[in-house]
C-alpha cells in the first residue's frame, strides 16, 4: 500500500506548523512558541496579500484559489496562537513560577500572562481575601510565592507519541523498564517521559525524533 | 474555558487531511498557482496534475476537475487491507489521514469512485476495516486493565492513525494515568500527599507537598 511520502512541490513548513499545532493542542505543558516557523508562514502570509492587492487582477482566475489558501493559513496560525494564549489562561500561575515554563513564552505572551495573574488576584483580593479579617487563626492567605507549595509536583498526563527517528532505549515511566522505540512507533506514555524527544529538534535544528498524535 | 489537553474535533483532522496530494484530471486552463503550500500546474485540459485535497475539492465543486482515487483506496485494494487486518494481530500500516480523506472522496467527489455500486462498496469496506481496528484497540486495552504485566508491550500502537488514537483518547489517557497513579512501586517513594479537587490548575488533580505548606502555615501562625 502507498504511504505517505514527501513531495517535492510542497512546502513543508505548512505541514510543520500543524504539527506544532497538533503538539500545543495534545501537550499538558506549554511547548516552547515555534517562532521561525509561525515567522516564515506570517512571512508568506503577508507576501500572498501584497500578491492579491496589487498585481493579481479582480478577474484572474487564480484569485479565489489563493483566497481559499490564505484563509486556511490564517485559520491554522489563529488556531495555533489561540490554543497557547488558552493554556496561558489555564496555567498562568504555574508558568510564571516555574522559569522553564516562562523561558518558552514569547516577550507579549509573558506580558499577557503576567498581566491575567494580576487580573485574578485583584479579583481574589476584591472579592474573597481582602474582606476576611485579619489575625483570624481559621483563615492563612498564602502569599503568591507560596503558590508553588499548591503546584501539582506532577503536572503531567498521557499522551500518545508518534516515534520519527530510531530511539533507541527510551524509559517511559508505564513499564517497569525502558524499551527500544523505533522510527513508526506509537506509544502512550507520560508526557514528562517523552517530552525530550518531543524537544530535540532545538538542539540541532533538525526535525524532532517524537511528535505528538 | 480551561484548556484540556487533545480536544481536537473530528473537523480539524479533515482540515489536516485538505494537505494530502492527490491526482487530478482539471476540464479549465490555468497558470502555475504559486501558493504558499508550494507551487501547482499549470493546468491543462485532460492533463493530470499532483495537487492538495482541498484544492481538488475547490475545483471539484465548481465541477472543473475530476479526482483520480488513491491507489489504495480501489475495492481491489481495501479487501486486501480488511483480510490483512483481520489476519494479523498488529495493525497494517495505512496512510496517515486514510479515514478522513477517505470520507471527504465519498461525500464531495462520490461520482469519481465511477458508480454507486462502486463507491457503496468502498463504504462498507471502510466501515469493516474501521471495525476491525477498533475491536483491535479494545483487545488492548483489556489486557491493560487485567495486568500491569505487558502494560507497555500494549501501549506500542504502531500503526494507528491519529483519528483513531483521537476516538480513544479520552478512555485511554485517562485510564493509563490512573494506572500510573496507582503502581505500588511508585506510591512508596511518594511522600505522603492530599489530593485537591480536580480543576484547580487544570484538569488533573493537584498534589499537595503536605510538609511544606504544614511549615508554611507554621511560620505564618
Amino acid at each position: 500500500m502507498e504511504i505517505d511520502g514527501a513531495d517535492p512541490n510542497v512546502n513543508d513548513d505548512v505541514g510543520r506548523l500543524m504539527q506544532a499545532y497538533v503538539n500545543e493542542k495534545c501537550a499538558p505543558h506549554i511547548l516552547p512558541y515555534e517562532q521561525q516557523l509561525a515567522g516564515i508562514i506570517v512571512e508568506l502570509v503577508g507576501l500572498q496579500e501584497e500578491k492579491m492587492g496589487g498585481e493579481l487582477s479582480a478577474s484572474d482566475p487564480r484569485r479565489p484559489y489563493y483566497e481559499l489558501e490564505l484563509e486556511r493559513m490564517r485559520w491554522l496560525l489563529r488556531a495555533y496562537l489561540r490554543t497557547r494564549l488558552l493554556k496561558i489562561n489555564t496555567h498562568a500561575f504555574t508558568i510564571l513560577l516555574s522559569p522553564e515554563l516562562k523561558s518558552r513564552l514569547t516577550a507579549a505572551e509573558v506580558e499577557y500572562a503576567e498581566g491575567y495573574v494580576t487580573l485574578v488576584e485583584e479579583h481574589v483580593k476584591a472579592s474573597v481575601t481582602g474582606r476576611l479579617k485579619a489575625g483570624d487563626d481559621n483563615c492563612h492567605v498564602l502569599a503568591p510565592s507560596d503558590l508553588a507549595l499548591l503546584l501539582p509536583r506532577q503536572h503531567d498526563g498521557v499522551v500518545f507519541c508518534r516515534i520519527d527517528a530510531d530511539a533507541g532505549q527510551v524509559d517511559l515511566g508505564l513499564s517497569a523498564g525502558s524499551a527500544e522505540l523505533r522510527r513508526g512507533d506509537i506509544v502512550a506514555s507520560s508526557f514528562s517521559d517523552v517530552e525530550p524527544l518531543l524537544l530535540s529538534a532545538g538542539a540541532d535544528g533538525g526535525p524532532a525524533m517524537a511528535t505528538l498524535v | 474555558m480551561s484548556f484540556v489537553p487533545g480536544d481536537i474535533p473530528t473537523a480539524e483532522y479533515e482540515f489536516f487531511a485538505e494537505n494530502t496530494i492527490v491526482m487530478i484530471v482539471p476540464n479549465l486552463t490555468l497558470p502555475v498557482l504559486e501558493m504558499i503550500h508550494g507551487n501547482f500546474g499549470p493546468f491543462r485540459p485532460l492533463i493530470p496534475e499532483r495537487v492538495p485535497l482541498w484544492f481538488a475539492l475547490a475545483l471539484k465543486k465548481r465541477q472543473r476537475c475530476s479526482i483520480q482515487l488513491p491507489s489504495w483506496l480501489g475495492v481491489d485494494e481495501l479487501t486486501k487491507t480488511l483480510e490483512a487486518e483481520r489476519r494479523n494481530e498488529r495493525f497494517e500500516d495505512l496512510p496517515q489521514h486514510f479515514f478522513e480523506v477517505a470520507h471527504l472522496l465519498l461525500e464531495l467527489a462520490r461520482d469519481d469512485f465511477g458508480d454507486a455500486r462502486t463507491a457503496h462498496s468502498v463504504e462498507g469496506l471502510l466501515a469493516d476495516i474501521e471495525d476491525v481496528r477498533h475491536a483491535k484497540m479494545r483487545a488492548q486495552f483489556a489486557r491493560v486493565e487485567l495486568g500491569a504485566h505487558g502494560l507497555l508491550g500494549v501501549t506500542r500502537l504502531r500503526g494507528l492513525t491519529p483519528i483513531e488514537i483521537n476516538r480513544i483518547r479520552t478512555f485511554a489517557t485517562g485510564s493509563l494515568g490512573m494506572l500510573k497513579r496507582l503502581r505500588p512501586a511508585e506510591d512508596a517513594q511518594t511522600q505522603p500527599t492530599q489530593t485537591l479537587p480536580a480543576g484547580l490548575y487544570g484538569q488533573q488533580p493537584a498534589f499537595v507537598d503536605d510538609r511544606a505548606l504544614q511549615a508554611t502555615l507554621q511560620r505564618r501562625r
